[in-house]
């Protein structure tokens, strides 16, 4: 029964996620500040893998300029709290992702127009390089030294104000956003949106004969997706405390990319797993010049040669594999 | 047999179709009407253009020329997506689902589509899984094409004729007004053909649903159809029962002369 | 005046051709294999960074012919890289699909830049402008150096020798007919894999020797792969999916556009080539030369 298995799924879902933020909340008090400030960023980059999944492994959409979204959202925020530090930090963080599903809505009806595929790639492609040329040219972001200077704000919320700028508050905040976000992708790819989403990617065409309309909902998985990352670069802003067009460059944009096939496409924990394996890489390699790039991209290389369903779709193969053998192994017990 | 009488209003006119592709005139002018309630059946040889006639029908392609008409409203350019929510079903010639999906999950997409083309909202909209209406109507939908044995299975596993039956279950879904068939039998063997045949008879008469097919085999044109529409080089050359067209001299001899009285 | 209406003019054909000659090889191995090799940057780069070690333990005083001989050795030595790179990831990648191609050819793409970084480090290096090279043409106000005017000619020069090979010759005619329909080159007796093999190498080399050839003009350093492979990306789609003939006008239209547009928008030099690449694909989404297959 479909009822059975979606609760079963939850449930295991659940379970991973109270152990993931069990060992991220306990981490200050167990490691020193750097893996604390590598974990804070590892659990934006989930989000922005697990967005970029979102309209890939669901929708069947190719994003090649998901870290212009991030940018975006970013500098959204930096600037706004600057010009106007009176709102409410959880409304601006709110309002860079609006912003950035704004952007993704005028792009997309744009880009989604006819062209699919390889097109929408390139376009997203030439959007995200604007982007970072924009950015390191207007003054009022920084130019290519950075926006800098981004305060962690005070967090009032009726009863107690808290003041993020004080030891590991941001990120347990950053910790707690970033929870709801994933969270919000799950509801998206498991509830009905979800599944209109994954009838596009397989046959776009067929989903079309049942009366939907393929490139709304194109649309729509694209401005969550952006939406999403926008306020993950919205979180990023006041963790680091600046921002450099760097983070609009391409080879950004490939992170979410790699963090999704590296883990696994099917699974909603693939581009979790692809993060994690791609963070313990660069910091293990971090002190090996050059090196670092040679050993991360062999690995990369190796995964998508000898297991095209990324790690966890390889577990799942091996699984399968394992299971067939006691099947096999426990059949004559069933015909005596 | 015959449904078409003067009280029956056309639901499905095609006038003056052209379609032309770049190197080929495919359809020259072709000229259809589908009254309520008629199984119709477009035959003709291979190459004739059945196919792109479809297409152009169910909004695949847009007709170059010529107007097709759905109730008195002009579709001739309106997107396959906003057809099927006037009320067109189709089903492709080689069964489309799916297939990373399972069974039910193919089926659930298919209702809750019907439950946003017809603009009812959800029971539940917060809820990830499916409201008990939708599961109930999708078990209802799985027993009468018969695959509730096989709702968790991977579609892409299921049987060729299981696919089809799939693909049908999902058009039914839609509760369509007219229900498009490319070769419904293509390529199974005579007994899955004759179920087929029986299946799609049995739903068109519970549902009381329009049907066009185009189809290759007599036995299943003869079994199904009420009207028939001869295609020939682009173009209708007769149109009437399948009585009626069997006996047309043209027809006999273009066409049913080379394959019927063999067959 | 002339400096005014023709310099953009006489920029953007500068720009193109060293885009153009950067993307030949790109171009070459997507018409025919389909994979669009971010790697392409990677060894772009390794052929400079060659090219500089030669000219450095060669050729003191660069001439000329030292200069396009070193790019040479560079072109091959990447080429052979090629060979390797066919057998090891391109060959298997063949039937896998074309998101994990992309991510596999990115991934060589970093292991170029790690292997570019532990062989010459991070530093910054650049050469002289082999003398015979130097200087600049004037004519009016209008400024041409003569290095510019040189890879103009080589551009022009490498797109009519590759459509003369493609028109006019067996080999082209046989490398249009397996990238339009490899299964029947292989039913006619092609042996398509030794093929694609060739084709990779020769891409490759023609990586290398743009990286050789285009040195002068470049400041070394390892971000040097990245440069150029979207700007590269973007001409082979616009052009239409991996034709010659669409890349060289690509290059030139959309490096025209932004040449111009950098004059006239000065604060944000560079963004009209996106934003004309844009607005080609929305207006011509299969591209100027659609439908041809190198």
């Amino acid at each position: 029964m479909m009822s059975q298995a979606s609760n079963s799924t939850w449930k295991r879902d659940a379970a991973i996620a109270a152990i993931i933020l069990v060992v991220l909340v306990s981490l200050p008090f167990v490691t020193s500040k750097g893996i604390v400030f590598i974990a804070g960023t590892l659990a934006l980059h989930v989000v922005f893998g697990l967005s970029w999944n979102l309209m890939f492994g669901q929708t069947g959409l190719v994003s090649f300029g998901h870290a212009s979204f991030f940018a975006i959202g970013g500098y959204a925020f930096a600037w706004a709290a600057k010009i106007a530090p009176g709102i409410h930090p959880l409304l601006l963080f709110a309002g860079a992702g609006l912003f950035g599903s704004l952007v993704a809505l005028i792009v997309g009806i744009l880009a989604l127009r006819r062209s699919i595929g390889v097109y929408f790639a390139i376009l997203t492609l030439a959007l995200s390089q604007i982007v970072y040329l924009l950015l390191s040219y207007i003054p009022a972001l920084g130019r290519e030294d950075g926006f800098t200077g981004i305060r962690r704000p005070r967090l009032s919320l009726g009863f107690t104000t808290i003041d993020l700028a004080s030891g590991n508050n941001y990120y347990y905040f950053m910790i707690a956003m970033c929870t709801l976000l994933a969270v919000g992708l799950w509801w998206v790819m498991h509830g009905r949106m979800g599944r209109v989403f994954k009838s596009i990617q397989q046959d776009a065409e067929r989903a079309a004969f049942l009366g939907i309309d393929v490139q709304a909902y194109r649309l729509r998985s694209f401005a969550i997706a952006s939406g999403t990352t926008a306020i993950a670069g919205a979180l990023y802003a006041p963790w680091l405390q600046l921002l450099t067009p760097e983070i609009a460059h391409w080879t950004f944009s490939a992170r979410p990319i790699l963090y999704t096939l590296l883990g696994g496409v099917q699974s909603f924990w693939g581009p979790v797993v692809g993060a994690v394996v791609f963070a313990v890489l660069e910091y293990g390699t971090r002190t090996l010049h050059g090196l670092s790039e040679i050993i991360i991209g062999s690995i990369l290389l190796v995964v998508v040669l000898a297991f095209p369903g990324g790690l966890l779709g390889g577990l799942s193969r091996l699984r399968k594999r394992m299971n067939r053998k006691t099947i096999v192994t426990a059949r004559p017990e069933i015909v005596r | 047999m015959t449904l078409h009488d003067a009280t029956t209003n056309p639901l499905l006119v095609a006038t003056n179709v052209v379609k032309d592709y770049p190197s080929v005139k495919v359809l020259k002018g072709v000229n259809l009407s589908v009254a309520e309630g008629d199984s119709f059946a477009v035959i003709g040889p291979n190459g004739a253009g059945k196919t792109t006639l479809f297409k152009v029908l169910t909004g695949e392609v847009f007709a170059d020329r010529g107007t097709v008409r759905f109730e008195g409203d002009d579709v001739t350019r309106m997107p396959e997506w906003k057809r099927v929510r006037l009320g067109f079903g189709r089903s492709f010639q080689v069964a489309r689902v799916f297939k990373e999906l399972t069974t039910q999950e193919n089926v659930v997409i298919a209702i809750e589509a019907h439950e946003r083309n017809t603009g009812r909202r959800p029971a539940r909209r917060l809820a990830c899984r499916p409201s008990p209406d939708v599961r109930e109507a999708v078990e209802q939908t799985l027993l009468e094409v018969g695959l509730i044995d096989k709702r968790d299975e991977p579609a892409r596993l299921l049987s060729h004729g299981d696919k089809k039956r799939l693909e049908l279950a999902m058009s039914l879904a839609l509760q369509p007004r007219i229900l498009m068939l490319d070769e419904p039998t293509a390529g199974m063997s005579p007994a899955d053909r004759r179920a087929a045949t029986e299946l799609i008879a049995a739903i068109r008469a519970r549902h009381r649903m329009t049907i066009v097919l185009t189809e290759h085999d007599m036995e299943v044109v003869f079994g199904l159809a009420s009207r028939v529409a001869v295609l020939h080089q682009g173009a209708v050359i007769a149109t009437g029962t399948p009585a009626e067209v069997r006996d047309d001299a043209m027809v006999r001899e273009i066409y049913l002369g080379s394959e019927l009285i063999h067959a | 005046m002339l400096a005014l209406f023709l310099g953009p003019l006489f920029n953007g054909l500068f720009t193109a051709m060293v885009v153009f000659l950067f993307a030949t090889g790109l171009t070459l191995v997507f018409g025919i294999l389909r994979i669009l090799n971010f790697a392409h940057g990677g060894f772009f780069m390794i052929g400079a960074y060659l090219a500089f070690s030669l000219v450095k333990t060669f050729a003191s005083d660069t001439s000329t012919i030292a200069y396009i001989l070193i790019s040479i050795v560079a072109g091959i030595v990447v080429g052979l890289c090629g060979l390797v790179v066919e057998r090891l990831v391109f060959r298997p990648l063949q039937h896998v699909d074309e998101a994990y191609s992309l991510i596999a050819t990115y991934a060589l793409l970093l292991i170029s830049e790690g292997a570019v970084k532990a062989i010459w480090g991070v530093s910054f290096h650049s050469i002289m402008t082999p003398a015979a090279l130097g200087g600049a043409l004037i004519a009016g106000d209008l400024v041409m150096p003569v290095f510019a005017i040189f890879i103009i000619g080589l551009g022009v020069l490498c797109y009519s020798l590759l459509e003369w090979i493609l028109q006019h010759t067996a080999t082209g005619k046989l490398m249009k007919s397996v990238a339009s329909d490899p299964w029947m080159a292989g039913m006619l007796g092609v042996n398509v894999p030794r093929f694609y093999a060739w084709i990779v190498v020769i891409g490759f080399f023609l990586a290398g020797l743009a990286g050789g050839l285009l040195l002068p003009n470049q400041t070394l350093s390892p971000n040097l792969a990245s440069v150029f492979v979207v700007q590269a990306f973007g001409v082979l789609i616009v052009g239409g999916m991996g034709n010659i003939r669409g890349t060289f006008l690509a290059s030139i239209l959309l490096c025209v556009i932004d040449s111009y547009g950098s004059v006239i928008f000065s604060e944000v030099p560079g963004v009209f080539f996106y934003v004309a690449m844009a607005a080609m694909l929305l207006m011509r989404p299969q591209g100027l030369i659609a439908g041809a297959r190198l």
